[in-house]
């Protein structure tokens, strides 16, 4: 009987935890999904976004614009899905003159120079190439680092939410506790009472009778 | 010159019919004279909402058409004062009106109504561009449900980038019982999602059903808790400051008591 009940308060504890995760992902996944969909739909937002980071990056490096690739995604590179993600893929032609012009000044050397002026361009735009995927490499980096740091936070929050969860169920046992031994003193309260009125009862026949004995000595 | 509030919502199903009804006639009461148009073309239902389904003659195609005179096309609600209806044709199309045509024909209303409510149909195609021209004010309807609450947005982001700035929310079919279990979003999360200005919360009520089957706004039955709220909207709309009354969070003393005595 008492094992039924707890049995009954534990099925009411689960169903409210089932039902108070619902409105908690409805909430997560509109969050996503109206991220996505306002990015998406303004395809301007995109585009002016696009431009302005080409005319910050002109000023540095000849790039092919025909061929930048700027999109917002869900997925890295190995498919594996994530937070969104800004990833702009700029080909570069050439470094600006401008950086060569100062080389070419710091170097004094004779006939080779314009072959060592080539070798020399084609390193650094090599080494350019090389710092630009390190910086993506790093960026993904980050954004990883901070996805598994929020599953850990995620996680301790769960397990302080568990740790919570099983305070309250002791709490809980400890009440149900009570009011078992409150039940079980009551019922004892009531069967002292019942003696006692059947204790009384009895004495008062007794004295009935006895009245009715003298009565009848009296008549006789 | 009258005010031009365009109620919709992108997701069909949510309230703006019955919100353009209520609304109306609740701004009718407060002494207004108020037109509500339906440019729900071949899907008429405003008409049926208001129990006026009847004496319907000429429509807004009519109009747009000049089959006929505006006057002759406005249905006068006997119940109200000064509430007007201008109807929806059944057997044409959406594309029977254009946005200019729109705009002209809510240009001649506005010289002779305080409010014209114009009821958009769902989705974001020719019916709604039609509904919004003209417009200087929205209303978004939605209820407390992913895909509704999707769609508002992409309708809010829609009025932005037209001349309607600062578009209002009503949510509508709230349940208080569901949003204390945390079944259902609660209006916080709601507005935080949406980020535009709340003007309404309306409870779900079987009320709704039980006035449209009369064809009687439900702001008409005074045990209606979802007329009271749509009496509050009404006011909102007219500039006064009132608190808006969160159902399942009323404030005062019987209202509690009857919270406590539900549980």
């Amino acid at each position: 009987m008492f094992e039924t009940i707890m049995n009954f308060f534990k099925k009411a504890k689960k169903v409210e935890e089932k039902t108070q995760n619902s409105k908690n992902a409805a909430k997560e996944r509109l969050h996503l999904v109206l991220t996505q969909d306002r990015a998406n739909v303004s395809a301007d937002f995109l585009e002016l976004m696009k431009q302005e980071i080409i005319e910050v990056i002109k000023k540095y490096i000849e790039i092919d614009e025909s061929a930048i690739d700027v999109k917002l995604t869900k997925e890295t590179e190995n498919g594996i899905v994530g937070a969104p993600t800004l990833y702009a893929n700029i080909p570069i032609l050439n470094i600006k003159n401008e950086a060569r012009k100062i080389d070419r000044n710091l170097n004094k050397n004779g006939t080779d120079k314009k072959n060592i002026e080539n070798e020399d361009s084609k390193i650094e735009v090599k080494q350019q190439k090389n710092t630009i995927i390190e910086n993506k490499e790093k960026v993904e980096e980050k954004t990883e680092n901070e996805i598994k740091e929020n599953e850990e936070k995620s996680k301790k929050e769960s397990e302080k939410e568990e740790d919570n969860q099983n305070i309250k169920k002791q709490e809980f046992d400890i009440q149900i506790e009570n009011t078992s031994k409150q039940i079980t003193e009551k019922k004892n309260e009531e069967s002292e009472e019942d003696l006692k009125n059947e204790k009384i009862e009895k004495k008062n026949d007794k004295n009935e009778k006895e009245k009715n004995n003298n009565q009848k000595k009296d008549v006789s | 010159m009258g005010e031009v509030i365009v109620i919709t919502s992108g997701k069909g199903g949510v309230g703006k019919t019955t919100t353009t009804a209520n609304l109306g006639s609740s701004l009718a009461l407060e002494g207004k004279k108020v037109v509500l148009v339906d440019t729900d073309i071949g899907l008429r239902n405003l008409d049926v909402v208001m129990g006026l389904e009847n004496r319907i003659v000429y429509d807004i195609v009519d109009v747009v058409e000049e089959k006929c005179k505006l006057r002759q096309a406005l249905i006068k609600d006997k119940r109200f004062k000064e509430l007007y209806l201008l109807p929806a044709a059944q057997t044409r199309d959406k594309s029977a009106v254009n946005e200019e045509q729109m705009k002209e024909l809510v240009g001649k209303l506005k010289e002779e109504f305080d409010y014209i409510l114009i009821d958009c149909p769902a989705g974001i195609e020719q019916g709604f561009k039609n509904a919004i021209a003209g417009a200087n004010r929205a209303i978004v309807v939605t209820t407390a449900e992913i895909s509704a609450i999707r769609d508002a947005d992409r309708i809010i982001g829609l009025l932005e980038s037209s001349e309607i700035k600062n578009p209002e929310l009503v949510i509508n079919r709230i349940r208080p019982n569901m949003v204390r279990k945390g079944e259902m979003m609660d209006v916080d999360d709601i507005v935080d999602l949406l980020s535009i200005d709340l003007i309404g919360v309306v409870p779900d009520d079987e009320y709704i059903i039980t006035q449209t089957n009369k064809g009687e706004p439900v702001i008409q039955n005074r045990k209606a808790p979802s007329g009271k709220a749509y009496i509050e909207i009404a006011k909102r709309v007219l500039g006064e400051k009132i608190e808006v009354t969160i159902p399942g969070k009323e404030k005062g003393f019987f209202a509690k008591i009857k919270r406590l005595l539900k549980k």
